[in-house]
């Protein structure tokens, strides 16, 4: 019904953000705009793929982009 | 348990998660038309799903499944069993 919207492959960070910029789809362009000195800033996400069904029940998300398991991604572990 | 209502118990929940985890998305992009569309989709898997569960194994829920007589809440297994 949906086949293209879903990410099966385990995708990597950094392409992940690239794809966020060049989603065609996504209202707030660029997603990140020119940061100020002194302010802190969440990136406003954008949907872009999610995972089947399934697999988003395991992950415990359905957004790849959301998809940080603790103790994996070594930048997650210094904020703790 | 009988692995065609385990595989159908499992669907329905992740049917249903991805259904929750995009309410949550769309509490802050309530103008995003593609995941409202999804959204939409999903509750007639979900709605597809549990019928074709109730209909082989009984209510998932005592509160929102039709009963034939007798009550069929009650009969053996539980929908967790």
């Amino acid at each position: 019904m949906m086949p293209n919207i879903y990410d099966n492959e385990g995708s990597i960070p950094g392409m992940q953000m690239q794809a966020m910029h060049m989603n065609p789809q996504c209202p707030c362009e660029p997603c990140m705009p020119m940061p100020k000195l002194a302010h802190a800033y969440v990136p406003f996400q954008c949907m872009t793929c999610i995972y089947p069904p399934l697999k988003g029940l395991y992950a415990g998300t359905i957004f790849p982009e959301l998809d940080r398991p603790y103790g994996e991604d070594p930048e997650y572990l210094l904020d703790a | 348990m009988d692995e065609n209502r385990e595989r159908l118990m499992r669907e329905i929940m992740a049917a249903d998660f991805t259904i929750i985890d995009l309410n949550l998305y769309l509490d802050t992009h309530p103008n995003d038309f593609r995941a409202i569309m999804l959204r939409n989709n999903f509750i007639n898997r979900s709605v597809m799903l549990r019928n074709e569960y109730e209909c082989m194994y009984g209510p998932i829920n005592a509160q929102l499944s039709m009963s034939k007589c007798p009550w069929q809440w009650i009969k053996s297994p539980w929908p967790w069993e």
